[in-house]
């Protein structure tokens, strides 16, 4: 252990636990206990939700924080617990994950654990069936202000009226709670004459009105007219938001919308009490009573303190509403989630049967047993006189291991297999390609610029450095602008040889868009080529040219059998480093053309130019198809081997490489 | 000497000769230098003269602009619905967070892993040399999950959050950091921090006083380099931020092409070369220090 020259430990002695001072001692304790308690936390509240993996990830990284940290032994290790740390959190756990995930069904539908996935089938709004002999209800909502709901119920087979609530029982609608009390309506009535006639209550003519309402700046009414201002209207629109009574033209203006309503308004005053009954028509009567009961088409504004939603209010709660039960357990009522308006004495559909591992369908008998992690209707389990088309499988699905299925596709598929074969020769061929023709001209431009009479050399390198720093996201762009087939720079200068519409088509022919994507990786690559080229011809030594010139050889011969020799010796591990990145260099296929153009007849979205990184991308997070997390991990696989072998082959050569300059 | 047989004449033939053949070779690789540059040069001459061309349009775009005008420099940064600012602002504080954490926990580790000797040493650096062969782009899906995860608990580290942006770039560049680092390391002469340690230095100190002075050098080329390829990177910017106001320049500047792409060039222009300038500034000013980096086996991002 202490084979170095300096030992791995602090000092020992009594505190050898602490190398420092009291005070950083104390700072170093209060320092852990602050990052032990959030990680407990932390690590707890995992534990409670179920996230095994990121939980026991957590626990190996606090456990080692301390233990680097308590333990004189380990004492190098306190160095290394930040680095060490994000080592296990951002690269040790993705892998395994990744890992894991490949060999799971982890996609849009198979998102949740097994017995998440059993409560939301058994629960889902969607999955309720009205049982026989059940009548629909036409349903209004209500909410008060502790934003309980109530809804109104009309039967559409017994037209009957009642309203229930979250937690009450069914209440029948009396005659009060509408509003229409007393209420006659009249029919042959002249113009300017209500159209109704209210018992107890004594209507009011134009003049009478405008008498009685003269003193008067608001009348009040509940929802949805409260503070109704008395004032002569001459415009509608140029009324201030809210609700408005032109006492001469008996005009009720209703402000609160994006345009003015108005109504024609009379007047009633009762007989006993305050104020005044206010009626008013356009379309539909709207009748509103002073002690704050207004009713519109019949249907009361307010139930006790629940009042009625408007329409945009009742779209903002359709995908809550379904979910709520209404009158007593057992026996609720549910508002519809495919028909807003309806409601129903909706049962669960699907029941699960733990001893059986299925799903049974209340309303049919039919079962839904798992397969692959989703339930599948079992064909022989339904019945010959079930008329419906029944569903084939029921979701969420839950995600579980499957083994290998996910590289099997990859082989047994032949429209997965086909396209996948394509996108992996081209990844390996880019890559080799990218760097074969960077390098080339890069070597060229060094072997140019070796020339010591060439003036400023320094400033033609910094200049040709250029397309190099500038950040690919950056370039790739331009040149896709560049490329432009119909407007790019690029085509119009062609177009002047070949012909009007004659240039290639870079974005949709698969092969020109192979030749784009060379073409921008030269231009990115070809400057940092240079540079490496520059710096290992320097190192070469002079006196071997010499010595080259004596025994006669040319300068292709001392290119050959000398320059390319060495140089390689210096920069091969480079070419293989930049071969690996650009196996991976997702940023210029995507940004040029997301891969495309499309390749025909494949299973999966892929493309001409996809490799594998920009493929793996599209299964997980593709727009298309939904996300299939599994899938792409698989993929990763594939890749994560294919790197492994190339840094291998890189590890050997790199080796071998300096073997062989010892040697020379 | 068998130049004493050829007469004077006949010798200054031959230099003038040499002379007139080695400038024709000059002219020559000077003429193919040129073609070099114009390759090299002509798309950003290009993106110049469509940032300035008054049209904003890819159509019939040239080399040399019809009219000058700052105007799309303006739309620009004035822009609300595509916040080119804050885009570059959000790189720019990412990039240099990531820079310094980074170089903070790699120049940890490189230090122990140059001056400690003890039990795993081989494993941890064979493990550090494996991981930064792996870019943390392969591990996207999982990594996606992961962040996705912690922002159920901690948001700050979550999806669209720049801490959790940061956390994975943090991940990304300790690999390769950390190795380039510990060469350094390596290369500074243990007697110093031997003696100091015989005067009753702590590690600390040592670390501290002795070591990071003079390890400064590469700290600013590591550093330069995580901040290039983290301002560069596309994918894990593109998986973990979707709202406008948190993307960082590389989403943005994708998203602001978006479908209208011939019709916003001038502008798009504009924005590129904005865009590009700070980086392209920081290799020409670090030039000889990031080619040292790189040729030490860095592969920009």
């Amino acid at each position: 252990m202490n084979a170095g020259k300096q030992s791995g430990r602090g000092p020992s002695g009594p505190l050898a636990l602490f190398s420092g001072t009291v005070t950083s001692t104390l700072l170093l304790l209060g320092g852990l206990a602050i990052i032990d308690a959030f990680a407990l936390w932390f690590i707890l509240r995992l534990l409670a939700d179920r996230v095994w993996f990121l939980a026991i990830a957590l626990i190996v990284i606090t456990v080692g924080v301390n233990a680097a940290f308590l333990s004189p032994r380990l004492y190098p290790f306190r160095w290394f617990s930040p680095g060490l740390s994000l080592m296990v959190l951002m690269v040790a756990y993705p892998t395994l994950f990744t890992v894991y995930t490949a060999f799971t069904n982890y996609k849009t539908g198979n998102l949740l654990g097994e017995t998440q996935a059993i409560a939301r089938i058994e629960g889902a709004p969607e999955y309720r069936y009205l049982p026989e002999g059940e009548q629909y209800y036409n349903a209004i909502p209500y909410r008060n202000d502790e934003g309980r709901y109530l809804l109104w119920l009309v039967g559409r087979t017994d037209q009957q009226i009642f309203t229930v609530t979250e937690d009450d029982e069914i209440q029948p609608v009396t005659p009060e709670q509408i509003g229409l009390e007393g209420v006659e309506e009249l029919e042959d009535v002249a113009e300017g004459e209500p159209p109704i006639a209210i018992e107890g209550a004594e209507a009011l003519s134009a003049e009478e009105a405008a008498e009685a309402l003269a003193d008067v700046d608001a009348l009040e009414y509940g929802y949805p007219l409260g503070s109704v201002a008395v004032q002569p209207i001459s415009d509608p629109a140029a009324v201030p938001v809210g609700w408005a009574l032109d006492p001469e033209q008996m005009l009720l203006v209703d402000n609160t919308g994006s345009r003015p309503d108005e109504y024609q308004a009379f007047l009633f005053r009762p007989a006993e009490g305050e104020g005044f009954i206010l009626y008013a028509e356009n379309g539909d009567p709207l009748l509103a009573w002073p002690d704050g009961r207004v009713v519109i088409d019949g249907q009361p504004q307010t139930i006790g303190n629940y009042r009625i939603l408007s329409n945009r209010e009742r779209i903002a709660v359709t995908q809550t509403l379904p979910t709520i039960e209404f009158g007593e357990p057992g026996n609720a009522i549910f508002v519809d989630p495919f028909s807003a308006n309806r409601a129903g004495r909706f049962r669960q559909r699907y029941h699960y049967d733990e001893a059986r591992d299925v799903f049974v369908d209340e309303a049919t008998g039919a079962l839904y047993s798992p397969r692959d992690g989703t339930f599948t209707l079992v064909r022989d389990s339904v019945s010959a006189d079930v008329a419906e088309e029944l569903p084939a499988t029921l979701s969420p699905g839950y995600y579980k291991i499957i083994g290998f299925d996910n590289f099997e596709r990859l082989f047994t598929d032949h429209r997965l297999r086909g396209p996948f074969v394509r996108i992996f020769l081209w990844t390996i061929a880019h890559a080799f390609l990218a760097v074969f023709l960077t390098f080339s001209l890069g070597l060229a431009l060094a072997l140019l610029l070796n020339d010591k009479l060439i003036p400023g050399r320094k400033i033609w390198r910094s200049l040709i450095l250029i397309p190099y720093a500038i950040p690919s996201f950056i370039s790739t762009l331009v040149w896709r602008g560049l490329l432009n087939p119909r407007l790019g720079l690029i085509n119009d200068t062609l177009e002047r040889f070949l012909g009007e519409g004659n240039g290639p088509a870079w974005y949709s022919d698969p092969v020109w868009a192979k030749v784009a994507i060379l073409l921008i990786q030269l231009w990115l690559g070809f400057p940092y080529m240079m540079l490496i080229c520059t710096g290992a011809l320097q190192s070469i030594p002079q006196d071997m040219y010499e010595a080259a010139e004596v025994d006669g050889a040319n300068s292709f011969q001392r290119f050959r059998h000398l320059t390319l020799p060495l140089l390689l010796v210096a920069v091969g591990p480079l070419l293989i480093a930049s071969f690996a990145y650009n196996f991976n260099n997702f940023t210029v296929i995507e940004l040029f053309n997301e891969g495309g153009p499309p390749i025909a007849n494949s299973s999966v979205p892929a493309g001409h130019t996809d490799i594998l990184i920009t493929y793996t991308y599209e299964q997980a997070f593709g727009s298309g198809g939904g996300t299939n997390y599994a899938f792409a991990s698989a993929i990763t696989l594939v890749i994560f081997l294919l790197v492994a072998t190339i840094t291998i082959f890189n590890y050997r050569f790199t080796r071998s490489w300096e073997e062989t300059s010892q040697n020379v | 000497m068998s130049s004493a047989a050829i007469p004077a004449s006949r010798q200054l033939q031959i230099r003038r000769q040499r002379r007139r053949q080695r400038s024709r070779q000059l002219a020559v690789r000077i003429v193919l230098l040129l073609l070099a540059l114009f390759y090299a040069l002509f798309p950003i001459i290009w993106i110049v003269s469509a940032s300035l061309d008054p049209r904003n349009s890819l159509v019939n775009l040239g080399l040399i602009p019809q009219g000058a005008t700052l105007s799309h420099y303006e739309t620009l940064l004035s822009s609300d619905i595509h916040p080119f600012t804050r885009w570059l602002w959000n790189s720019i504080k990412v990039s240099t967070i990531t820079m310094v954490l980074s170089v903070l926990v790699s120049t940890f580790a490189a230090y122990a892993f140059s001056r400690f000797r003890f039990r795993g040493r081989d494993a941890t650096l064979l493990t550090v040399f494996l991981i930064q062969v792996f870019p943390n782009s392969l591990t996207i899906v999982a990594t996606f999950l992961l962040i996705q995860e912690i922002g159920n608990y901690i948001p700050s580290l979550g999806l669209n959050s720049h801490g959790g942006l940061i956390l994975v770039y943090l991940g990304g560049a300790l690999g390769i950091n950390t190795w380039l680092m510990k060469g350094f390391f390596d290369s500074v002469p243990r007697d110093l921090d031997e003696s100091a340690m015989i005067d009753g230095a702590s590690n600390w100190l040592i670390f501290w006083r002795i070591l990071f002075p003079l390890v400064r050098p590469i700290l600013a080329v590591v550093g330069i380099l995580t901040f290039i390829s983290t301002y560069n990177d596309y994918i894990i910017a593109l998986t973990l931020l979707k709202n406008t106001q948190q993307q960082t320049l590389a989403v943005g500047l994708n998203l602001f092409l978006g479908e209208q792409f011939s019709q916003q060039w001038g502008v798009f222009a504009a924005g590129a070369l904005i865009g590009a300038i700070p980086i392209v500034v920081l290799y020409l000013v670090m030039q000889d220090y990031i080619v040292g980096g790189l040729t030490a086996g860095a592969v920009k991002g």
